[in-house]
């Protein structure tokens, strides 16, 4: 078979597979539309009434571009950093340019020290990449699977989701262990490094302990095919925020209602708001983070400004300055000055 | 006046504008091809949202895009430029995360036979894999090749050469132009 053969063959076979349901992407598409415009009517409206009103400040984009605002300066280190469609904010308000073989699958995570931002690139190889000087290092091999990770707190490990299994990867010796051989997806690890939260079968919320042979516990279980959507641990463990998206008339297009749940899984979720409703068939989802002193937590929203709320559930009307945390969002640690600097 | 009934009254004043029928027409007969053109530059897993992200373009614009001569190749430039631009690709390979950790299944590939060909074509310079992939989908001509990526005639012809080249020494085959598609 020459080229030509080839790409014809290719494109035949791919039309074939789509042509029967471009009727039904098109519907989605007039609904995606339809949804994106409401929720742009709305903002806007609604961001004009809070401005006026209670005479909190909206951060436009271009005052984003300025660089990230920590909250009324409670927080004693570190900066509010945000992946969004082309490049990562820094601490120090500079802005990075997204490396060039990042795959569709990363999202943000900083080694505890704050150099170096952790991404998946399109060979599947796991790297730490300095946000200062771009020098690189291989995490590990993903292989073709699109994988989620997270370091450790102490740096020495790295927790890796790749929706068929949940694996830790010592990073000295390369050994890796494997905690699930089912579900694992976006693991997070608790403060003390002893257990992890993950999405299990079924997308619920389940927790293991950092060791083979541990026994996951499901701290949520979701109805039908609801999910649960980036489980963040607060800095002092005691409890994880994340989003119950309640899926209704469209698969995995639903609502997402901000929640907290004690992290020992003794108490019952609390949902604090409906950050977005519809999403996310056509916009970018919302993030969840946690400021690193563990006062608050953010969630993202696409109709109201980034809402700030206890780790108790209060929440916080007048939060400050908070960019838009869509996407992918992350504290990044201040790096300690080294003896160079 | 409420937001919701705001956003209620635009949809009903967009809607009363918008010639809907003809967009429809245009998507059914350019969407599957436009997702071919999609997994060639960003890999079937991204193809369907590349494609439909184009399209909504189109759906946005359509009041204007409708009057151009050649409305294809008006979101064929989209879809290329969107599926190579890493800037413009953050968004939909976001949502495509959302959807694949959402997903109880492993999502569907669109083409077996044809995968290492669009990965060898994504691969590609970003000019020689755009070039390439009108080619190949479309089979389309060097001048409305040239229209579509905004270039003269005599560079698509060298971003093709070499694109061939490139493509017959990864993928292992025959390099003879047997359709004149360089010349």
């Amino acid at each position: 078979m020459n080229l030509d053969e080839l790409a014809r063959q290719s494109t035949t076979e791919v039309v074939d597979r789509v042509t029967p349901t471009a009727g039904v992407r098109l519907d989605d598409l007039k609904r995606s539309r339809s949804r994106r415009r409401m929720v742009t009517t709305l903002a806007a409206t609604a961001a004009a009434v809070v401005a006026v009103a209670i005479g909190v400040q909206v951060v436009s984009p271009s005052d984003r571009e300025l660089g990230p605002t920590p909250p009324d300066g409670e927080v004693a280190s570190g900066a509010l950093v945000v992946l969004d469609d082309a490049t990562i904010r820094t601490a120090s308000g500079e802005v990075a340019h997204l490396p060039e073989d990042m795959s569709r699958f990363s999202m943000l995570d900083f080694t505890p020290d704050g150099r170096e931002v952790v991404y998946q690139n399109r060979d599947g190889l796991l790297v730490a990449m300095n946000v200062s000087t771009g020098e690189q290092r291989t995490l590990y091999d993903c292989g073709k699977d699109p994988c989620l990770a997270d370091v450790s707190p102490d740096g020495a490990r790295l927790a890796i989701g790749t929706g068929g299994g949940l694996q830790v990867v010592d990073l000295a010796t390369g050994e890796t262990s494997t905690l699930v051989d089912e579900g694992g997806f976006d693991p997070q690890w608790s403060p003390d490094g002893d257990a992890i939260v993950y999405s299990g079968p079924g997308l619920d919320l389940y927790r293991i302990g950092a060791r083979p042979g541990a026994e996951p516990t499901r701290l949520v279980k979701t109805e039908g095919n609801d999910y649960v959507h980036q489980a963040r641990w607060s800095p002092d463990g005691r409890a994880i925020a994340y989003f119950h998206v309640d899926v209704r008339a469209q698969q995995f297009i639903g609502d997402y209602t901000a929640t907290i749940l004690p992290a020992d899984g003794a108490g019952e979720p609390q949902s604090l708001f409906v950050a977005v409703r519809n999403c996310c068939g056509g916009w970018t989802p919302p993030a969840v983070v946690w400021t690193p002193d563990g006062s608050r937590v953010l969630f993202g929203s696409n109709s109201h400004p980034t809402r700030a709320y206890t780790s108790d559930g209060e929440w916080i009307e007048n939060p400050g300055s908070l960019p838009q945390l869509l996407g992918s969002a992350a504290w990044q640690p201040l790096p300690e000055p080294t003896d160079d600097e | 006046m409420e937001p919701s009934r705001v956003a209620d009254v635009a949809e009903v004043l967009e809607s009363a504008r918008a010639p809907r029928p003809a967009f429809d027409e245009f998507y059914l007969r350019e969407y599957p091809r436009l997702t071919a053109l999609a997994a060639a530059l960003a890999g079937t897993a991204l193809a369907d949202d590349v494609a439909q992200e184009a399209m909504l373009v189109a759906y946005r614009k359509w009041r204007h895009v409708s009057e151009l001569e050649r409305p294809d190749l008006w979101v064929r430039r989209i879809c290329s430029n969107l599926a190579v631009s890493q800037f413009r690709r953050r968004l939909v390979e976001i949502r495509a995360v959302t959807r694949l950790a959402a997903r109880r299944q492993p999502p569907a590939e669109l083409g077996d036979t044809g995968r290492d060909l669009w990965t060898a074509i994504a691969a590609l310079p970003e000019r020689q894999a755009q070039a390439s992939a009108l080619r190949f989908v479309y089979d389309m001509p060097i001048a409305e090749i040239a229209a579509v990526l905004g270039c003269s005639e005599g560079t698509v012809k060298v971003h093709l050469h070499r694109g061939r080249a490139a493509l017959a020494t990864s993928l292992g085959l025959d390099d003879s132009d047997q359709d004149g598609a360089t010349s």
